[in-house]
């Protein structure tokens, strides 16, 4: 299908569909890390502010692979900061209907890392934000946090199942970069939105950390899963069509990933860099009869009005 | 009776409120909130015209009989006292007070003043506890021996501000402990003498407990044991009371019991989990969780209306006395190391 006529901002070989994918725990994080940005060559190769989505969606340990490691975003801003010391580095995340990034950020150990660092924390529901014409699925135009402005944007992600819409990697963490409060109420239309905020907000690189995943139910509640895998590129679609085989799904079966690729967010035809996916053997317990019991049990209310005929 | 609302947040308007507009011959007849918005909004849906901002002036009016203390915890013990030397018939949102010297001091004046008094224990009137109750009393399984209770609950942060929470004076314990070890002295019957609490903080960088678990040993020589926790992700306020004579299992979000006298046969878990699905489908499909929610509350300030009985009066400000007792010599046992004697 013919991607329609956007606008999508590319440069730094944005274009560029390999995926890297690498094998391997914390212990191992730093080289595969740096082994990655060597294969890619200079990451911010005009040395601009880097914005570092990270994922802070519930009061979830690390350990349960929910959010966002602190250790893994140690390793990233040393990193980075192997690269230079000079340009300011933001970790952001939003407020939203259950979380509190501002109390996570402390909580979960956040706070000794970033001043390691130099890096600053950002709540992107605080800040002042600019309109861009996107003329989306969902949003015509779409506020984007003044954060994002002139920066170099990498999302960091976990390797998450998640119970609507299967999969929640590199492209559902831009979901998380609306300044809005109580995104549930774009649950309706998720797909479409997560579509329209990578329009608006699309990573210039994305890392996926799955060496502590999340299987079963997912995004927030369900089974830790030492996966003991990286997975980074700089097409956010390719990345997330090679999570989804990752944990078993196939990606042309996400609606979302289908849509970003058809409005030019990206391309579902990726090279892989690294390691075979057939080494990363692993079962995130997503059976279909547990999900679609999972899935009634916690979606009845809407299931019923859909099928009833109610609004 | 005539009732006036001190603090109208989230569990007044919630529970307080749409409980007391469904009991007869009651009157909402004051409203009193820091937040002249609140006011506003609550004195149109039910129809109150006495509003004020500072509730000392609220408790002069002669028109109120009893008063809803629904305030954060910290201003608990200054209103029961206004309101008891006002003469005013006083419910307290739990936890009654955050230190066991609030609550005597507290206690005194209501004793002196000779008003009723109440803590929202409002788990008390859920059908399963009140039956379970029943069952312990007639003796159903036998002496009590030792009484297990889990309160495993996500972490109050939707909603109403509960900052004053995550602290390390309070912590998990101030969350749902008061529910836990009221439910724990109700069903023991009997002055808890020693407390020893174990856990703390498993995150290093919350600044309060959020898991904790708490031995407790009481006069008659049974023992219970309480954990509290915000961190594993499940929502569960479950209870088993072992005796000389049987068993008992209570799910309490689920309304759900199983009494045992022998051991429990793997058709005792498949009727059990049969029961539990039907439990799950009937709040998928219905309001019946919320219902029994508000029901409890409607049953708590209906016995409190009723109760004029001094002798149940002095043993409820008893139990008071040793949940508070009990929750503020867990805070001290978890910071010193050691046993406390409550």
């Amino acid at each position: 299908m013919q991607s329609k006529n956007r606008v999508v901002h590319l440069s730094n070989n944005k274009d560029d569909s390999s995926v890297y994918v690498k094998k391997g725990s914390f212990s191992d994080l730093h080289i595969n890390l740096k082994d990655m940005f060597n294969y890619y060559g200079k990451i911010n190769p005009e040395n601009k502010n880097i914005v570092i989505k990270i994922n802070l969606c519930d009061f979830r340990a690390p350990e349960t692979g929910a959010i966002t490691d602190p250790r893994f975003l140690d390793v990233l801003l040393k990193c980075l900061r192997d690269y230079s010391n000079d340009n300011e580095i933001y970790v952001v995340e939003s407020n939203a209907t259950v979380a509190q990034p501002d109390l996570f950020i402390k909580w979960f150990g956040f706070i000794p890392v970033l001043s390691k660092w130099n890096a600053t924390y950002v709540n992107l529901s605080k800040q002042k934000t600019f309109k861009k014409d996107i003329n989306g699925l969902h949003f015509k135009e779409i506020d984007v946090p003044e954060v994002f402005r002139d920066s170099y944007f990498i999302s960091l992600s976990k390797l998450k199942t998640h119970f609507e819409v299967k999969l929640s990697s590199a492209l559902k963490n831009q979901f998380g970069c609306i300044p809005k409060r109580r995104k549930i109420v774009y649950h309706p239309h998720i797909h479409d939105v997560i579509v329209d905020v990578n329009l608006a907000m699309r990573p210039d690189f994305s890392i996926v950390d799955g060496i502590i995943a999340l299987g079963d139910y997912g995004p927030t509640i369900g089974e830790p899963i030492p996966a003991n895998v990286i997975v980074g590129g700089r097409d956010p679609v390719s990345v997330d069509c090679v999570c989804a085989k990752i944990i078993g799904y196939n990606p042309y079966l996400i609606e979302y990933i289908r849509k970003c690729a058809n409005n030019g967010v990206g391309s579902m035809k990726y090279s892989l860099i690294g390691d075979s996916l057939n080494d990363i053997n692993v079962d995130f317990k997503v059976g279909l009869r547990k999900r679609t019991f999972n899935y009634v049990l916690n979606n009845s209310t809407s299931l019923i009005k859909k099928f009833s005929g109610g609004s | 009776m005539r009732f006036g609302i001190i603090g109208c947040g989230k569990v007044a308007t919630d529970f307080h409120l749409p409980a007391l507009s469904k009991i007869k011959n009651v009157d909402i007849v004051s409203l009193s909130d820091l937040n002249s918005n609140t006011l506003r909004r609550l004195s149109k849906k039910y129809n109150v015209k006495d509003v004020y901002i500072n509730y000392k002036e609220m408790l002069l009016n002669d028109d109120i009989d009893s008063v809803i203390i629904s305030t954060p915890p910290q201003l608990h013990a200054e209103m029961v006292i206004e309101a008891a030397k006002r003469g005013k018939n006083i419910i307290v949102e739990k936890p009654f007070t955050l230190t066991k010297k609030e609550a005597i001091d507290c206690i005194d004046v209501i004793e002196k003043n000779g008003v009723n008094f109440t803590v929202v224990h409002n788990y008390r009137y859920y059908p399963v506890l009140q039956h379970c109750k029943t069952l312990v009393e007639k003796g159903i399984i036998g002496k009590i021996t030792n009484i297990s209770g889990i309160a495993h609950i996500p972490l109050p942060l939707g909603g109403t501000k509960r900052n004053w929470l995550f602290n390390d004076e309070n912590g998990v314990i101030y969350d749902f402990g008061p529910h836990l070890f009221d439910a724990l002295n109700w069903f023991m019957d009997s002055p808890p003498i020693e407390v020893t609490a174990y856990g703390g903080d498993f995150l290093e960088g919350m600044g309060c407990d959020n898991s904790v678990q708490v031995l407790i040993s009481f006069q008659n020589g049974s023992t219970a044991f309480a954990d509290l926790s915000w961190l594993d992700g499940i929502s569960s306020f479950e209870m088993n009371l072992s005796g000389t004579g049987g068993h008992i299992h209570l799910d309490v979000f689920r309304n759900h019991f199983m009494k045992y006298h022998m051991t429990p046969s793997s058709l005792d878990f498949f009727s059990n989990s049969f029961t539990l699905l039907k439990s799950d489908f009937i709040n998928l499909f219905t309001k019946e969780k919320s219902k029994r929610n508000i029901d409890s509350f409607i049953f708590l300030i209906e016995d409190f209306i009723q109760n004029i009985d001094k002798e149940k009066d002095k043993m409820k400000l008893k139990q008071e006395l040793a949940t508070v007792s009990c929750l503020d010599a867990a805070k001290s046992s978890l910071k010193l190391g050691k046993s406390i004697k409550v």
